[in-house]
C-alpha cells in the first residue's frame, strides 16, 4: 500500500457513491416510473391479473395492486443489499463486492447506450413527387431489402439457442417435445421468412413478398391516398425488426434504421417498409397512384 | 431499380428498357450480384411483350451489364470498373457541348468517332 491513506479513503468514498447512484437510485427510479405506467393501466386491467404462464396459459393470478407492488419490493431489497454492502468498510470483502457491482453496472450501462433516446422519435414524413413524364409513360420499380447483418447475427445466436433448447428437451424428455418443437418451428419460420424481401411497385400498386413467398401484402393504387418518405428507427418506434405494428397505428415491414417509404390509405391505415433506395420508390409509387 | 417506358415515344421500347436498367447499374441502384425480375415478371409489370424484355436483356448481356443464366434469370455483372469519373467527364463534355451549341447528334457522332 504506497497510496497514502487519505487518498484511499476518498477513492473509496468515490466508489461507494457511484455503486449509490448505479445500484440503488437508478434502479428504484426506473421501477417507480414503471409503477406510476401501470398504475395509470388500472382502470383497463382485468381483476384479477394473470402474472404467471405456464404450457396450458396463465397459472398464476394476482391482485392489480400486488402486481404494481411486488417489482417495487423486490428492487427495494436489491437497492438494499446494494447500500449495506457499498458501506461494509472492509477494503478486501467491500471492494470485491464492489467490483462484482460495478461489472454488473458497466453491463447495465450498455444496455441503457444501446437503447434510444425518447426524444429520437420525431421522424418528420416527406411527400414523395410523381415523377415528371408523359401519361403514356409506364413505371417499374423493384428492389430486394433485408435485414443488417448485425441484427441477422442476433438472430442466429437466438435461434441457436432455442435448438439448443430444444436438443436438450428431446433428450431430457422426449414425450412433451410436440409442444416446444412445434412453437419452435414457427418461431423458426418466422424469423426466416423476415430476412430478405421483394418489393415491386408498378400499375397494380405496391406488392411486398418475402423471400420464401410468405407473408405477403399488396396495396392497389386506388387504394393509396398519399405516399412519402421517413426516417425509421426500428427500436425507438417499431420496439424491433420485422413485420411490425407501432403503437401511433404504422405497421409494415421494419428491417433497418434510415429511409422507409410509408403509404396512407384512404381508410387512414398507415404502412410501412424500409429499403436502400426509398426516396426512388415512393417516387414510382406516387406516380402510379396518381393516375 | 426504376424502369421507365413510354410505348407513345419514338425510341424502341426495348431501347428504353435497357437504357432504364442500364443507368440503375451506373447509378449503383442495382447492386451487383442482384437478381433481376424474370422476363415474363417485367412484361406483365409494363405491360408489355415479353420478347421485347428479352431483347433488352440479351442486349444488355452482350454489353456486360448482366449475365443470362439457364434457369436462374438476369443477374447483373459484378463490374470491377466504376463509372464515376467516367460520368464526370461525360457532364462536363456535354456542358461544353450545350454552352457551344453543339447538338447531341453532332457530340455523339464525335464520340463515336473517337472510340473507334
Amino acid at each position: 500500500m504506497t497510496l497514502p491513506a487519505e487518498n484511499a479513503v476518498s477513492k473509496r468514498t468515490r466508489a461507494r457513491r457511484l455503486i449509490i447512484v448505479i445500484g440503488v437510485v437508478i434502479p428504484l427510479l426506473i421501477t417507480l416510473s414503471a409503477a406510476f405506467v401501470m398504475a395509470l393501466w388500472i382502470p383497463e386491467l382485468p381483476r384479477p391479473v394473470a402474472s404467471h404462464w405456464g404450457t396450458n396459459g396463465p397459472d398464476g393470478y394476482s391482485t392489480v395492486g400486488g402486481i404494481i407492488a411486488l417489482p417495487l419490493l423486490i428492487t427495494l431489497a436489491f437497492a438494499a443489499f446494494t447500500a449495506v454492502v457499498s458501506w461494509k468498510g472492509a477494503p478486501h470483502g467491500g471492494l470485491l463486492w464492489a467490483h462484482k457491482i460495478l461489472i454488473a453496472a458497466v453491463l447495465g450501462v450498455f444496455a441503457w447506450l444501446m437503447l434510444p433516446a425518447a426524444e429520437t422519435i420525431t421522424s418528420t414524413a416527406v411527400a414523395a413527387k410523381p415523377i415528371t413524364g408523359s401519361d403514356t409513360q409506364r413505371v417499374h420499380f423493384s428492389t430486394s431489402t433485408r435485414l443488417g447483418p448485425g441484427v441477422v447475427v442476433i438472430a442466429v445466436v437466438a435461434l441457436v439457442a432455442l435448438g439448443v433448447a430444444l436438443a436438450i428437451q428431446a433428450f431430457s424428455n422426449p414425450a412433451e417435445l410436440l409442444l416446444p418443437a412445434s412453437i419452435g418451428i414457427i418461431v423458426i419460420a418466422l424469423a426466416v421468412s423476415t430476412l430478405s424481401w421483394r418489393v415491386t411497385i408498378d400499375h397494380r400498386g405496391l406488392r411486398v413478398r418475402s423471400a420464401l413467398g410468405w407473408p405477403r401484402t399488396t396495396i392497389a393504387p386506388d387504394q393509396i391516398d398519399s405516399v412519402a418518405v421517413v426516417d425509421v428507427n426500428p427500436i425507438g418506434e417499431f420496439g424491433g425488426y420485422g413485420w411490425r405494428w407501432a403503437p401511433d397505428g404504422r405497421s409494415g415491414i421494419v428491417l433497418s434504421k434510415g429511409d422507409a417509404i410509408l403509404v396512407t390509405r384512404m381508410n387512414g391505415k398507415k404502412f410501412i417498409i424500409t429499403m436502400h433506395d426509398a426516396q426512388l420508390g415512393a417516387e414510382a409509387l406516387a406516380t402510379v397512384a396518381k393516375k | 431499380m426504376l424502369i421507365r417506358v413510354d410505348p407513345a415515344s419514338e425510341t424502341p421500347l426495348f431501347e428504353q428498357l435497357a437504357t432504364s436498367i442500364r443507368s440503375s447499374v451506373i447509378d449503383r441502384s442495382l447492386a451487383a450480384g442482384e437478381r433481376l425480375p424474370t422476363a415474363r415478371a417485367l412484361a406483365e409489370s409494363l405491360g408489355i411483350n415479353m420478347h421485347t424484355v428479352l431483347r433488352a436483356y440479351q442486349e444488355l448481356r452482350d454489353e456486360g451489364f448482366i449475365e443470362l443464366r439457364r434457369g436462374r434469370g438476369a443477374i447483373v455483372s459484378a463490374s470491377p470498373h466504376s463509372y464515376d469519373s467516367l460520368a464526370a467527364g461525360v457532364a462536363a463534355v456535354v456542358a461544353d457541348a450545350r454552352s457551344n451549341n453543339v447538338s447531341l447528334a453532332a457530340l455523339t457522332a464525335l464520340i463515336r468517332e473517337e472510340y473507334q
